[in-house]
C-alpha cells in the first residue's frame, strides 16, 4: 500500500511500450499475434508496392511486373487531377487551385477570422472563376461543363461551406425565432432536406428545376448542382447551429438586455460567439462530411474527383490496375479530411474556455 | 405603410420575373443568332459518334452534324457549343431549351416525337439493336439466350425492347442496369454479365475500342429493332426545323450529286448541272427560303463534307472501326438513305 | 454614456410600464405584419413555381399527374421480393424499389452496428495495438467517400472473383463467382412458406420477452428455426452449372454484395464513434465499482458499462440508421434496383421529373418516420428509469 503514496516514476519510453504489449500472458499473446499480422502485411505491401512494382508508363512493363503498376498514375494521372479541361490551358486549373488553396491557408488562420478571411476567400474563388472560365484576358473561354477533376472538388466543397454557413446560421436563427411562422418554414426545410439522401436533391437539380424556372433563365447546370450542394450543406449546418444556440443559458440574454444591447448587437457580440465556438467540433466533421458528399455529384455526370476516377476507368487497358488509381484518390480525400480535422482540434483548443 | 410598400415591390418583381420566361415562335433561331453558336447536345463520348481529345477539340459522325449546321448558319463550322448529354438527360436538356438541337445517336419514335414535344429532323443513321457476347461453341443466335444475364445502360429504348423481345419469344433473362455506358462495358468485360445489348454501331465501336481480346467476342447476326437515329430539336420554331432537316438532306444529296469537299470549288465554277450548281450556291438561291446566305450548303460541303465522307471518315473505311455502309448505303446503291429533292 | 441615458427607463418608475414590457407590446406588434408578409412572399414564391412549372410542363407536351403509375412500366428489374415483370405497372416497379432499399439497408444496419460495437469495444482495449489499428481502421474509412469505397468494392469483386462458367463451389450447394452469391433454396409451397416465415418470427419475438436470457435465447431461437428451414422443407432447388453459368437455386447479386459491404463498413466506422463515446460517458466509477466486486472486465463491459452506455448511444444510433438508409441511394451508381435507381428510370421513361422525384422523396420520408418511430420506442426503454 506504501507505494501507491508516491506517484510512479516516469517511465522510459521502451518500457512504457513493453509493459502496455506485454503485461501479462494474455495481454502478450494478442500483441505478438497482431504484431506478426502487422508485418505480414506490411512486407506484402513493400513487396507490391516498391519492390514489384513498374513506375513506367507502359501497359506491356505493368503486365510483366508482379506489383504495383504506379505507371498507371503517370498515365491517367492527369485525367484523374484535372479530368476533361482542355490540356492545353491546364496551367489555369492548376493556378486556381493554387490560389484557392493558399488563400484558404491564409483565411483559416485565427487573425484573419471576420471580414479580411471572407474577403480573401470571395477574391480567391473569383481568381479561380476566371482563370478557369476565360473569355477575359486574352484567355480561351472553357465551359463549365469541362471543368472537373481536384479542382472541382475543392471548388464544391468551398462554395458549399461558405455559402451553406450563413444560410444555415440564418434558417438556425429562424428555427429559433419567436414568430411561428418562420419557425416553422425554417423547420419544414431543415426536416425535408435532412430527411432526403443528397442524390435526390441532385437529381431534383439536373432534372426538376429546369421546370420550375422561367424557360429563358437556362441555369448552367453546374450552377444548378451547386445550389443544390449548398441547400443540403445549409440544412445540416443550421442544425449544427441550432445545437450550438440551444446550449447558451438564458441569462446571457437577460445579462445583454440588461447591458440593454440591440438585438442586432446581442446576436453578434453575445450569441453567435459563444454559439459558434460549441459547434467547433460538429461543424469541423460537417466539413469533413460536405467534402466526401462533392463525390455524389459524379452521379449526375458532373465529373469532380470521383468522376474523372470512373472516367480513367472506361479505359479497358489500364482498367486492372484500378488499386493504384482507387489509392492515389483516396490518399487525396484522406488528406483533405485529416487536414481539416486537425484544424478543428487546434480552433477547439484555442477557443477552449480557461 | 413601409410593409404594404414592400409587399407591392415584392409581388411586382415576382410578376415581372414570370412574365420574362414566356417563350415565342422563332425564339431558338433567334437565339443562335444572338449567340453567334449552335448549342448541340452530344454524347459524352462515344468513340465514331462523338468524342473530345485531351485538349477538348471534339470529333466524330454527329460532332460534324452540328459542325454542318454551324457552317449553314454562320459560313464557319467551328461555331459550336457542344454540351455533352448522358442517355437520362439528353431528351430533357433539349426540351429544356439548354441545347439547340440534339445529336446523340437517338432513336426516332412515336412517343418522343409526339408526347415528348419533339421533332426529328430526318435519319442519318439507321441502326438495330444487337448483342455481343463471349464467342461460346454452339452460341449463333439472339433465340438461344434463354437464362443469360443481360447489361444494359438506363434511360434508352433498349431497356424496353430487350423486354419485349424475350417475353414475345418466352425467354427469361436477368438485366443488369447500369447509370452509365462505361459501367455496363466494365462489368460485361468483366464476365457480370453474358451479354452486352445496345446499337450495332455502338457495339461495333466498343468492340473495336474497349476490347482487347477481339477474337474472343461476337456480335450476333440479329438485329431485334429497328433504331433510326437521327438529330432531334424542340418543337415551336418551324425555321430552325427547317434548317436543320435541310443541312442533313443536303449532305445526302451532295453525295448523291458526287460533290464533295475536294471538288466543289472547281464544280462550282464549271459544273453545268443545275443540280450541282444548286448545292454549291452558285444557281438559284435556295438560302433565302431558309433565312440564310446563298452559300449556306456550300460551306456545309466545303467545311464539313458529303455524308458520304464525314461516314467514310468518323465510322468506314477511313476510320478504325470500318463499318461497312449497309442499310446507309444512298437508295441507288442498295441503302435506304433517300433525301427529297433539293429544289 | 449610453448607460447614463437608457438606465432611467430600465428601471421604471413605479406606475410607469416598464420598458421591457413595452418593448414587448412594440415587438408584438411589428411581429404580425412581419409574419403576414413571410407568409404573402411565401405563397407569392409557390405560385410562382407553379405558373412556371405548368407553362414549362404545357410547352413540353409533359403529361402531370400520377396517372402513370398504373401504366406498365415495360422495364425489367433484376433481383427483389417483389413479384414483378415488365408488364408490371410503375406502382409495382417502384414498391419493388422501395424494397429493394430495405433489403439493402436493413442488413447493411446489421452488420454495422456489429462492427460498431467490436471496433468501438476495441477503441478503449487495454491492448495498445489493438486500439491503433481500431483507430486507423476508423480515421481511414470515416474519411474516404462512400461512392469511391463502393466502387472500389465493386470492381474489387468483379476483378477478383472467378467469372461465373469457374465459379467456386462448395458441396455443389453454393457457388460464388462475379455474378454473386448462388445456393440451394428449399421449395416451399405458398401455405408452408407464410406458416415457415411466421414460426420463425414467433420464435424470435418469443426470445425476446425471456426475461433475463434474452440474448441466449434469440441464439437458442436461431438455431431452431436454421434447423426448421434445413429440416422441415423435403424439397430443394438446387443452382446448377448452365449454359450460361449458374441457374436455379436462390442468388444475391454481386451489386448487392459489395453495396451491403460497403455500407456496413461506412456505417460500422461510425457507430464505432458512438459507442466509443457512449462508453466513455460511463463514469469512471462504475468500472471501479464493477473491479471493487470482482467481476472480469468482460462481465464489466456486457452488465455496467454498455447497458449504461445505450441511453447515450440510442440517439446517434437513430440518425445513423437514418443515414444508412439514405446512403443507400448511392445503388445507382453500382446497378443495384433501389428505390433511386427505379425512381430514375422511370423518369426517363416517362419523363414525369417531379412526378418521378416526389415518389422518391415520399418514399424516403415514411422510411425516416418509419425509423423515427421505431427507435423512439427503444430509446424509451434505453433511457434510466429513476424511482
Amino acid at each position: 500500500m506504501a507505494e501507491m503514496l508516491h506517484p510512479p516514476m516516469p517511465m522510459s519510453m521502451p518500457r512504457r511500450l513493453w509493459t502496455t504489449l506485454f503485461s501479462d500472458a494474455g495481454t502478450a499473446l494478442v500483441s505478438m499475434l497482431i504484431l506478426a499480422l502487422m508485418v505480414y502485411a506490411g512486407v506484402n505491401a513493400l513487396r507490391w508496392g516498391v519492390f514489384e512494382s513498374e513506375t513506367l508508363g507502359d501497359v506491356t512493363a505493368c503486365r510483366a511486373a508482379g506489383g504495383a503498376c504506379w505507371g498507371a498514375l503517370v498515365e491517367k494521372g492527369r485525367l484523374i487531377l484535372l479530368g476533361r479541361y482542355p490540356s492545353t490551358e491546364q496551367w489555369r486549373p492548376i493556378a486556381g487551385t493554387l490560389i484557392l488553396l493558399v488563400c484558404l491557408g491564409i483565411s483559416a488562420l485565427p487573425q484573419n477570422f471576420g471580414r479580411r478571411g471572407v474577403v480573401l476567400v470571395a477574391f480567391a474563388l473569383v481568381c479561380f472563376g476566371v482563370l478557369l472560365r476565360g473569355g477575359v484576358f486574352g484567355l480561351t473561354p472553357v465551359d463549365t461543363d469541362l471543368w472537373s477533376g481536384l479542382p472541382l472538388t475543392l471548388l464544391l466543397s468551398v462554395v458549399a461551406c461558405l455559402f451553406g454557413m450563413p444560410i444555415g446560421i440564418l434558417i438556425a436563427l429562424a428555427r429559433r425565432s419567436k414568430l411561428p411562422v418562420l419557425r416553422w418554414l425554417a423547420t419544414g426545410y431543415v426536416e425535408l432536406v435532412r430527411g432526403l439522401p443528397l442524390i435526390t436533391l441532385l437529381f431534383f437539380g439536373a432534372f426538376v428545376l429546369p421546370i420550375l424556372l422561367p424557360p429563358a433563365w437556362r441555369l448552367d447546370p453546374m450552377l444548378r448542382i451547386a445550389v443544390c450542394v449548398v441547400l443540403f450543406a445549409a440544412a445540416y449546418q443550421a442544425e449544427v447551429v441550432r445545437a450550438g444556440l440551444q446550449a447558451i443559458p438564458a441569462g446571457q440574454l437577460e445579462a445583454a438586455h440588461a447591458l440593454s444591447l440591440s438585438k442586432w448587437q446581442t446576436l453578434t457580440r453575445i450569441v453567435l460567439p459563444q454559439a459558434l465556438r460549441t459547434t467547433i467540433p460538429p461543424t469541423a466533421s460537417l466539413l469533413i462530411g460536405t467534402v466526401k458528399d462533392t463525390s455524389l455529384v459524379a452521379i449526375v455526370n458532373v465529373y469532380d474527383l470521383t468522376g474523372t476516377l470512373r472516367l480513367a476507368q472506361g479505359d479497358a487497358q489500364w482498367r486492372p490496375y484500378f488499386p493504384e488509381m482507387y489509392l492515389m484518390v483516396s490518399a487525396i480525400y484522406l488528406a483533405i479530411g485529416l487536414s481539416i480535422a486537425s484544424y478543428g482540434r487546434y480552433l477547439e483548443r484555442r477557443y477552449a474556455l480557461k | 405603410m413601409k410593409i404594404s410598400t414592400m409587399l407591392m415591390l415584392g409581388a411586382s418583381a415576382l410578376c415581372a420575373m414570370a412574365s420574362a420566361g414566356t417563350a415565342h415562335a422563332g425564339a431558338t433561331l433567334d437565339a443562335i443568332t444572338k449567340n453567334g453558336l449552335v448549342t448541340c447536345g452530344v454524347h459524352t463520348g462515344n468513340p465514331g459518334f462523338a468524342t473530345a481529345d485531351s485538349a477538348g477539340n471534339w470529333a466524330g459522325f454527329d460532332v460534324d452534324y452540328c459542325r454542318a449546321l454551324a457552317a449553314a448558319v454562320f459560313g464557319d463550322a467551328s461555331k459550336v457549343k457542344y454540351v455533352p448529354t448522358s442517355g437520362q438527360t439528353r431528351l430533357t436538356a433539349l426540351q429544356s431549351g439548354e441545347i439547340d438541337v440534339l445529336a446523340r445517336n437517338t432513336t426516332w419514335t412515336f412517343t418522343r416525337d409526339t408526347s415528348l414535344n419533339l421533332l426529328w429532323a430526318g435519319v442519318n443513321f439507321y441502326d438495330g439493336q444487337a448483342f455481343i457476347t463471349v464467342k461460346k461453341p454452339g452460341l449463333e443466335s439472339v433465340k438461344q439466350l434463354d437464362g443469360a444475364t443481360v447489361c444494359v445502360d438506363s434511360g434508352s429504348t433498349t431497356e424496353k425492347n430487350l423486354a419485349d423481345y424475350f417475353k414475345a419469344r418466352g425467354l427469361k433473362y436477368t438485366a443488369v442496369v447500369f447509370d452509365q455506358p462505361e459501367a455496363s462495358h466494365q462489368a460485361f468485360l468483366n464476365g457480370r454479365c453474358n451479354v452486352y445489348t445496345n446499337d450495332f454501331t455502338s457495339l461495333a465501336s466498343f468492340l473495336t475500342t474497349e476490347v482487347t481480346d477481339k477474337e474472343g467476342y461476337q456480335i450476333l447476326p440479329e438485329l431485334i429493332s429497328k433504331e433510326p437515329l437521327g438529330p432531334a430539336v424542340r418543337r415551336g420554331d418551324d425555321d430552325w426545323f427547317a434548317i436543320a432537316r435541310w443541312t442533313l438532306n443536303v449532305m445526302i444529296e451532295a453525295e448523291e450529286d458526287g460533290v464533295t469537299s475536294e471538288n466543289i470549288d472547281s464544280l462550282k465554277a464549271s459544273s453545268d448541272d443545275p443540280a450541282v450548281l444548286r448545292i454549291t450556291g452558285a444557281g438559284d438561291d435556295l438560302g433565302k427560303f431558309l433565312g440564310l446566305d446563298q452559300n449556306w450548303s456550300y460551306n456545309v460541303i466545303k467545311q464539313v463534307g458529303n455524308y458520304g465522307e464525314v461516314f467514310d471518315r468518323n465510322l468506314g473505311s477511313k476510320s478504325s472501326f470500318n463499318l461497312a455502309r449497309g442499310r446507309n448505303a444512298l437508295w441507288s446503291e442498295g441503302g435506304i438513305l433517300y433525301a427529297p429533292p433539293l429544289r | 454614456m449610453m448607460s447614463d441615458v437608457e438606465m432611467p427607463s430600465i428601471v421604471g418608475t413605479a406606475g410607469a410600464v416598464p420598458a421591457f414590457k413595452r418593448q414587448r407590446t412594440a415587438y408584438r406588434a411589428r411581429s404580425v405584419p412581419l409574419q403576414v408578409l413571410v407568409v404573402v412572399l411565401t405563397v407569392l414564391f409557390a405560385g410562382w413555381i407553379i405558373h412556371n412549372a405548368a407553362n414549362n410542363l404545357a410547352a413540353r407536351h409533359i403529361a402531370s399527374g400520377f396517372g402513370f403509375l398504373t401504366d406498365a412500366a415495360g422495364f425489367a428489374i433484376s433481383e427483389g421480393f417483389v413479384p414483378y415483370d415488365a408488364q408490371s405497372s410503375y406502382l409495382v416497379a417502384f414498391a419493388a424499389g422501395a424494397a429493394n432499399t430495405l433489403r439493402a439497408a436493413v442488413p447493411a444496419i446489421i452488420v454495422a452496428s456489429l462492427i460498431g460495437l467490436t471496433l468501438g469495444v476495441a477503441q478503449i482495449s487495454r491492448h495498445a495495438l489493438l486500439r491503433l489499428i481500431a483507430k486507423s481502421v476508423v480515421d481511414l474509412l470515416r474519411n474516404i467517400p462512400l461512392l469511391v469505397q463502393l466502387l472500389v468494392w465493386y470492381i474489387a469483386l468483379l476483378e477478383f472473383l472467378p467469372r461465373v462458367d469457374s465459379a467456386y463451389s462448395w458441396a455443389g450447394v453454393i457457388y460464388l463467382s462475379n455474378g454473386g452469391l448462388a445456393f440451394a433454396a428449399p421449395v416451399l409451397d405458398g401455405p408452408h412458406r407464410i406458416g415457415l416465415v411466421v414460426a420463425t418470427i414467433a420464435l424470435f419475438v418469443g426470445a425476446l420477452f425471456v426475461p433475463r436470457h434474452r440474448l441466449k435465447a434469440s441464439a437458442a431461437a436461431a438455431a431452431v428455426s436454421a434447423a426448421i428451414w434445413l429440416f422441415i422443407p423435403s424439397q430443394w432447388d438446387v443452382p446448377q452449372a448452365g449454359f450460361f453459368g449458374i441457374s436455379g437455386g436462390a442468388s444475391i447479386s454481386v451489386e448487392w454484395l459489395s453495396l451491403v459491404a460497403a455500407l456496413s463498413l461506412y456505417s460500422g466506422v461510425y457507430c464505432a464513434e458512438i459507442v466509443r463515446a457512449g462508453l466513455m460517458a460511463v463514469r469512471r466509477g462504475q468500472w471501479e465499482a464493477a473491479h471493487a466486486l470482482n467481476l472480469t472486465r468482460g462481465q464489466t463491459l456486457r452488465k455496467i458499462i454498455i447497458p449504461q452506455s445505450l441511453r447515450v448511444i440510442v440517439p446517434p444510433y437513430t440518425s445513423l440508421v437514418m443515414n444508412t438508409l439514405k446512403n443507400s441511394s448511392l445503388a445507382v451508381a453500382v446497378g443495384y434496383p433501389d428505390i433511386v435507381s427505379i425512381g430514375t428510370t422511370s423518369l426517363n421513361q416517362t419523363g414525369q421529373a417531379i412526378e418521378c422525384i416526389a415518389v422518391i422523396a415520399a418514399v424516403y420520408l415514411s422510411l425516416n418516420i418509419i425509423t423515427a418511430s421505431i427507435m423512439g420506442v427503444i430509446n424509451r426503454r434505453a433511457q434510466l428509469r429513476e424511482r
